[in-house]
């Protein structure tokens, strides 16, 4: 039998996370999403060594904000479009945030607010560069 | 306060067959299916528990479990999946 259709043969496919398609090949597929596993080494990228410290700061070992679980939890809340189409670091960015706001670390419109001055920062300095 | 053993090394248990949408530590493939407690690993936190900042939580027992990969997968292979899971989501398999 496919993937598919033992998801429809299944009454409880609808609470099946994003998180949890282990064996759901098809699903994967359809989403556009590369199942195959690389074999090459990966360098960390500077933001994911920037995402690595922030989780550790802002965990047991720092600050105690937050724990694995619930970090998985927070990602296990996301529907499965960001789910699938986020990478791990960026999971866990969209997780940290997440627990940050439902924790009062910072309010939604705190968060939103320095996203958009990020973004105009950003705009700024890719100006000065090509002027 | 923690709950007790209650199952033994070498007994066949079935993972329950639940979909509860909270968060929990047991993979959908393995819902339904049967394996065999190879080794109790002791109390843990509950992480369905801490995954909410609940720190009112007990602990509870976790257990190493043996499945076979032609049981969850079909075929023949001859390979085995282990999965650490917690006595509440097990129950003892019919004989």
């Amino acid at each position: 039998m496919t993937d598919d259709k033992q998801a429809k043969s299944h009454t409880h496919v609808e609470t099946r996370g994003a998180h949890d398609l282990g064996g759901f090949l098809n699903h994967l597929l359809a989403h556009g999403i590369d199942a195959r596993i690389s074999r090459e080494e990966m360098p960390k990228t500077p933001y994911e060594e920037r995402a690595d410290a922030m989780l550790l700061l802002l965990s047991n070992a720092g600050k105690g904000f937050l724990n694995i679980h619930a970090m998985r939890r927070a990602s296990e809340q996301f529907t499965h479009e960001d789910y699938l189409k986020l990478s791990y670091y960026d999971r866990w960015l969209k997780a940290m945030a997440a627990l940050c706001i439902e924790t009062g670390v910072f309010s939604d419109h705190e968060w939103q607010a320095k996203k958009q001055q990020v973004i105009l920062q950003n705009k700024a300095a890719q100006k000065r560069i090509s002027d | 306060m923690s709950e007790t053993q209650e199952f033994t090394i070498g007994q066949m248990v079935l993972v329950k067959r639940l979909w509860p949408t909270n968060h929990h530590r047991v993979p959908y493939y393995l819902k339904g299916k049967v394996g065999q407690v190879a080794t109790c690993l002791g109390p843990v936190d509950n992480p369905e528990l801490t995954a909410y900042f609940n720190k009112s939580s007990g602990q509870h027992i976790l257990y190493r479990v043996r499945f076979t990969h032609a049981h969850l997968w079909g075929g023949n292979q001859i390979d085995e999946i282990y999965a650490d899971l917690a006595g509440k989501w097990l129950c003892k398999a019919e004989g």
